[in-house]
């Protein structure tokens, strides 16, 4: 049951970093000018989503 | 720049195949184990490791902290015993007292190092106090059938069977007992020894319940707790030997490049290792210090970045290397990283930032409403100061076990497959999550100063919106 946890959650992570990435490349091209900016708020959405994954991830190896 | 990129494929494979024939060979089907010579408490012959098999237990081996710097194993004229090439690390307990000894006293957990009168033992990982005979305490979970569930069975339908089946309740039963170390090793062998030989019994594709309960039986066993008392334990094990060579090499780096700007002046064009690192130093300030603490307040909090940000980026790199280090992949430290956060974040609040969490509402609601609202939203806010250093400790300690984990995985492929071919597959596989990695390394070192200096932007600004 751990290991379908862990899974799901990486399913929910994998959509989520997956909408940031690209949406962030969308802003990317609109506007290159402040790429660097859009670059540095993508981590840090995607870092936080990773997070809460990763919590799903823990949680499911100690469930087991 | 193309020979950069060739030197990190050069020193990736080598890493792969330095790790790779570090890992024993995996027979599945071994023979009986022979534990007749570990029997002499602290013996003097040369103690030998026994063929081990290549599974989950391997790897978590390899992720956690132990007592000796395990390198890897030589083979003897026996095909089942290898020799550990390995680095003693002392052992520092204080137990009315202070004791110290070399790791290696342990010989892997088969010995009883006595010292006077006091007697250590080493238990999965860990240091107990125990007698000179080596007395353990176990407390062994065992799950006790329902025995009203049990004679109730007869009477029940299929229908009744399989609700009753989810209802009823095992009763768990802890029984300690009293043993020697030796003794309750010798079990343990003799009942794996016992369902190896039950298990080759039995034919291909056929039901073995009675495989299955001993395996159970031995599981229990194996899961038993050791309730002894343990001494306090100052040991320099693995990851603080890792630890030191990470601050030793960045001594080595700041020292070289604060005494190239003390002889040079900070004026002139960088040079040696000062160029190394003016860029990165610069690039902490400039990109992760200035835009989330703000111009006004963010150098009183640059050492601390740069600190967080070289230590974590080296000590994931000092892990890439085949020595089976794993310093921010263990808990511990990255606690300690976080509670230093959080500490700076909660010392540092200014009024707004309490404002914040005990008042997030202001003044736009009548006081009634907003005492009822406050009930939910104060606790929530609370648990938010300790949630979010809690997410840092969390997310650098997963990634990088995690990419520990899928390195040693993919080049246990070989070993699980039993076939060279595999790593055909593997090694390619792991150059490439290796030098994943090393993109990781440097990105978790990123993520985790930028979300510090954000924490900590958010507690020192004052309101401005």
């Amino acid at each position: 049951m751990g290991a379908i946890g862990a899974g799901l959650s990486v399913i929910g992570a994998g959509i989520g970093i997956g909408l940031i990435g690209g949406r962030a490349m969308e802003a990317m091209a609109r506007q290159p000018e402040v790429m660097g900016k859009i670059q540095s708020s993508m981590l840090i959405a995607a870092a936080l989503v990773e997070g809460a994954a990763l919590f799903g991830i823990v949680v499911g190896m100690i469930a087991e | 720049m193309k020979i950069s990129i060739l030197l990190i494929i050069a020193f990736a494979f080598v890493t792969n195949i330095t790790l790779a024939s570090s890992i024993q060979d995996t027979t599945s089907h071994d023979g009986p184990h022979h534990n007749a010579e570990h029997n002499a408490h602290g013996g003097e012959h040369e103690h030998l490791i026994e063929k081990k098999t290549f599974g989950p237990d391997y790897i978590i081996d390899h992720v956690v902290d132990s007592y000796g710097w395990h390198i890897m194993d030589l083979p003897t004229d026996d095909p089942n015993k290898f020799k550990a090439v390995e680095v003693h690390l002392p052992v520092i307990l204080i137990d009315g007292g202070l004791q110290t000894f070399w790791s290696g006293d342990f010989h892997h957990g088969h010995s009883i190092k006595s010292i006077g009168d006091k007697h250590y033992m080493l238990y999965k990982n860990k240091v107990y106090s125990t007698t000179a005979d080596g007395e353990m305490k176990m407390v062994v979970k065992s799950i006790v059938p329902d025995p009203i569930y049990e004679a109730s069975l007869s009477y029940m339908s299929d229908f009744q069977k399989v609700v009753a089946d989810a209802m009823h309740k095992d009763s768990v039963r802890y029984d300690t007992i009293t043993t020697t170390h030796h003794e309750w090793l010798a079990g343990v062998e003799n009942m794996k020894t016992s369902l190896a030989a039950m298990n080759a019994e039995v034919a291909e594709g056929e039901d073995c319940p009675e495989c299955e309960s001993f395996k159970n039986k031995l599981a229990t066993y194996e899961k038993a707790k050791l309730i002894n008392e343990t001494p306090w334990d100052f040991s320099i094990t693995k990851n603080v030997f890792a630890l030191f060579i990470t601050v030793l090499i960045m001594l080595w780096f700041f020292l070289r490049t604060a005494r190239y700007y003390r002889k040079k002046g900070a004026l002139v064009a960088p040079k040696g290792m000062a160029a190394v690192m003016e860029p990165l130093i610069i690039f902490v300030r400039d990109d992760i210090a200035k835009p989330n603490i703000g111009e006004a307040q963010y150098k009183k909090f640059m050492p601390y970045l740069l600190t967080v940000f070289f230590f974590i980026w080296i000590s994931n790199m000092v892990g890439l290397l085949p020595l089976g280090f794993n310093l921010t992949g263990n808990i511990g430290v990255t606690f300690v990283l976080a509670l230093f956060t959080m500490i700076l974040t909660n010392f540092n609040g200014k009024s707004t930032y309490w404002g914040h969490i005990f008042n997030p509402l202001g003044n736009s609601m009548p006081p009634l409403a907003k005492g009822l609202l406050y009930l939910i939203l104060i606790p929530i806010e609370m648990v938010g100061i300790i949630a979010k250093p809690f997410a840092l400790m969390i997310r650098l300690f997963a990634n990088m076990t995690a990419g520990h984990i899928v390195v040693m995985s993919l080049l246990g492929l070989i070993f699980i497959k039993q076939s060279l071919g595999w790593s055909g597959m593997s090694l390619p596989m792991t150059l490439f999550i290796s030098i994943l990695e090393l993109l990781v390394a440097a990105l978790q070192a990123y993520v985790f100063t930028m979300l510090s200096a954000l924490f900590i932007g958010s507690a020192v600004q004052t309101a401005h919106h």
